[in-house]
């Protein structure tokens, strides 16, 4: 459609300020913190060491190892964490991010959506430095021999699979990010509603357990994070895709969520410096 | 027609007036109706209750190089139609065109991040105004320079005095290259040498070509800048035309309005007026010769006299009085007696008056309007009081900025040696 053309080109005009608001973002981030880039990989770390604790020390409540397709239990974890983390942390500040805002908002015009855009592209930098704790921990599994039901993860062709599992992952992101942080605009509640929503979310994803349905295939399409969350790990194990068609609607979803909500954000844009 | 750089075509906008429903609850307490309701939306054209034009009906062209001021009081629709302007509201109603690049000084220093450097922020605060990283760098040392602010350029800008923030806020606007240049009361900050500055700059970019749009409360400014002002009250557009025309009808307007205010709290005084003590039944404005008036001069002392009626005797009374710009309603300054350490003697029951004999007036030629208070000293109880009393100042000696200093100045004798001067002191 000619408006989405025309949506494109502003965005790309303004390519320079997003740059810039998502380089505040982090530098403002890390630089009156103790730990400063710390924060991002020891956050997933730290859960990790947590939920294997959990789950290997307590008697009542196991992981059925044999549902985990080889994966051993930490490189599991870690590598549902990581993303999940770039999805929950985004969203939750994206909240935030017009009302944060407001003098910008009601003085200066630029395309709203480099606010949303900027914060995704902030968050990117911390999921890369997570990344980098997870890739020690991988090449470390690929030489610990296995024992049965595990396998040795190895690196193969499928690894290139992952940065395009992380763009439409991204896309969910910025979708949501756009509608949310308008909708916490109108209504500053909406970010209260969503600390609960997400919270639920983390539970109604395989992050620290495996989820099947083998009755009822159609149950990983509601959340198009279980999908992703799997085939993330596929192809760190080199196995192929276990759920292929979960991943086409998790893709599905999310390209439409993305243009959906980036094209009801922008309607509504002109009007957020009356409400904010 | 295609010659015309801006174009604004009876264009209408309107906003609510109260409370609107900023959670959830309360929007779903109101019921979803309101938003699904598509089918027959209201007519925009229409107000609804609660609803207000903020600017109704205002048209307007400008040229390549003319500069416009737009006046009026605080809410006739002034900065609504920047924002109008700058894309940042869409009207209801009517069309507006800008040709060109187009760059607003709506607030400077709005993208400054509190944690960053100046440096930091110069870049910043470049891109959200729409300049690319490499226009910036090829400007940052004039950037820096036109601020002043020198080697704190590597300090967080909330080490920053408000002044520093505000220059450097303004020197980053200052250097862009619009052909339609915005500008909303950014001069009202900053000593007279950095307006001055600034002054000089937007006169440099009049000269380059810029189409130009002034908003401003300083009069003094938008003569100085713009050849054409129109003024705006309660959205609509009331004069159109040379700017000294314009700033003379703004001032006989100002009058007349808060006359009607002055009726219409009169008539409702009327209706609800309730018995205070100390009833201010009058303010008089005495100039140098003795006269009552309401016209005043730079310059000219002023007796204010307060006419009052006492229903009881008040053993200590207390008298303050406020001195506000009248079309903004914005305290100019104030002065009452127990500030002053002066103790008025007793109040007795019947009429009488107070006289408050005010020095030369060094305050920039306005509008201003008077409110007393009386007060009992004893108990700090209000006793009685008068709003909205108005004069008008008008320009005899020449005040820069918003009030003058009286000062003298000095120089040592000829021949005089300063260092033989100081070692007296020092002995």
């Amino acid at each position: 459609m000619n408006s989405q053309a025309a949506m494109f080109g502003e965005l790309f005009r303004y390519r320079g300020l997003l740059g810039m608001l998502a380089w505040r973002d982090i530098r403002v981030r890390y630089k009156q913190s103790l730990l400063g880039v710390a924060w991002a990989f020891l956050m997933p770390l730290i859960q990790t060491a947590v939920l294997v604790l959990v789950f290997t020390s307590s008697t009542a409540l196991t992981i059925d190892d044999t549902k985990l397709g080889g994966m051993p239990y930490m490189l599991f974890v870690l590598a549902g964490i990581i993303p999940w983390t770039l999805f929950n942390a985004t969203i939750a500040s994206s909240m935030e991010c017009l009302t944060r805002n407001s003098r910008l908002v009601t003085k200066i015009y630029f395309p709203r959506e480099v606010f949303p855009l900027a914060n995704v592209l902030g968050a990117l930098v911390d999921f890369g430095i997570a990344l980098s704790v997870f890739i020690p921990v991988y090449i470390f599994y690929m030489f610990k021999p296995a024992v049965a039901p595990f396998v040795q993860p190895h690196p193969s062709v499928w690894l290139l699979l992952i940065p395009v599992i992380l763009f439409f992952q991204v896309l969910l992101i910025a979708g949501l990010s756009m509608v949310l942080s308008m909708a916490n605009l109108f209504f500053r509640d909406v970010k209260y509603v969503m600390t609960f929503v997400l919270q639920l979310w983390f539970f109604a994803t395989n992050v620290m357990y495996p989820l099947h349905f083998e009755k009822h295939p159609w149950m990983t399409w509601i959340n198009p994070m279980i999908a992703i969350l799997d085939a993330y790990r596929d192809c760190w194990m080199g196995r192929g895709l276990t759920n292929p068609s979960g991943l086409l609607v998790s893709i599905l979803v999310s390209t439409i969520a993305f243009f959906l909500g980036w094209r009801v954000f922008h309607r509504a844009s002109f009007k957020f410096a009356e409400y904010v | 027609m295609s010659d015309n750089v801006i174009e604004f075509d009876h264009v209408y906008k309107k906003f609510a007036m109260g409370e609107q429903h900023t959670t959830l609850r309360d929007f779903i307490a109101a019921g979803f109706g309101k938003v699904f309701r598509s089918g027959n939306r209201p007519d925009p054209a229409q107000l609804k209750k609660q609803e207000f034009w903020a600017v109704k009906d205002l048209s307007f062209n400008l040229k390549k190089g003319e500069s416009m001021g737009i006046i009026g009081p605080n809410g006739s629709g002034k900065s609504t139609t920047l924002k109008l302007l700058s894309g940042i509201l869409r009207p209801e109603q009517g069309t507006y065109n800008v040709k060109g690049r187009l760059s607003a000084l709506i607030e400077v220093g709005a993208g400054f991040h509190p944690d960053l450097t100046g440096r930091e922020n110069v870049f910043l605060n470049g891109s959200i105004l729409g300049m690319t990283r490499k226009e910036v760098q090829s400007k940052f040392a004039n950037i820096v320079e036109f601020a002043g602010v020198g080697e704190f350029i590597d300090t967080p800008v909330k080490r920053y005095s408000s002044g520093m923030a505000v220059r450097l806020g303004f020197a980053v606007a200052a250097f862009i290259e619009p052909d339609v240049l915005l500008v909303d009361e950014v001069l009202a900050v900053g000593d007279t040498e950095f307006r001055n500055r600034c002054h000089n700059r937007m006169t440099q970019m009049l000269n380059r070509g810029v189409t130009m749009i002034l908003v401003s409360h300083n009069l003094e400014e938008v003569r100085n800048l713009c050849d054409r002002t129109i003024m705006l009250f309660k959205g609509e557009k009331l004069v159109d035309g040379p700017t000294q025309k314009v700033v003379e009808e703004y001032h006989a307007r100002v009058v007349e309005m808060i006359k009607i205010d002055q009726a219409t709290d009169a008539a409702r005084d009327g209706v609800a007026k309730e018995e205070t003590p100390v009833e201010v039944t009058g303010v008089q404005f005495i100039d140098k010769d003795g006269l009552v008036t309401d016209t005043l001069m730079t310059g000219d002392p002023m007796t204010i006299r307060i006419n009052y009626h006492a229903r009881r005797h008040v053993e200590r009374p207390q008298v303050g009085i406020d001195i506000d710009w009248a079309a903004e309603d914005q305290l100019a300054t104030c002065f009452d007696t127990q500030q002053d350490g002066t103790t008025l003697g007793p109040i007795a029951q019947g009429k009488g008056y107070i006289d408050c004999k005010v020095g030369p007036m060094l305050m920039v030629p306005n509008v201003y309007s008077v409110n007393i208070r009386v007060l009992d000293g004893d108990t700090a109880t209000l006793l009685g009081g008068t709003q909205r009393n108005r004069f008008i100042l008008n320009e005899k000696v020449v005040v820069n900025g918003f009030f003058g200093l009286p000062h003298k100045w000095e120089q040592s004798a000829v021949g005089e040696s300063l260092a033989a001067e100081t070692c007296e002191a020092a002995a």
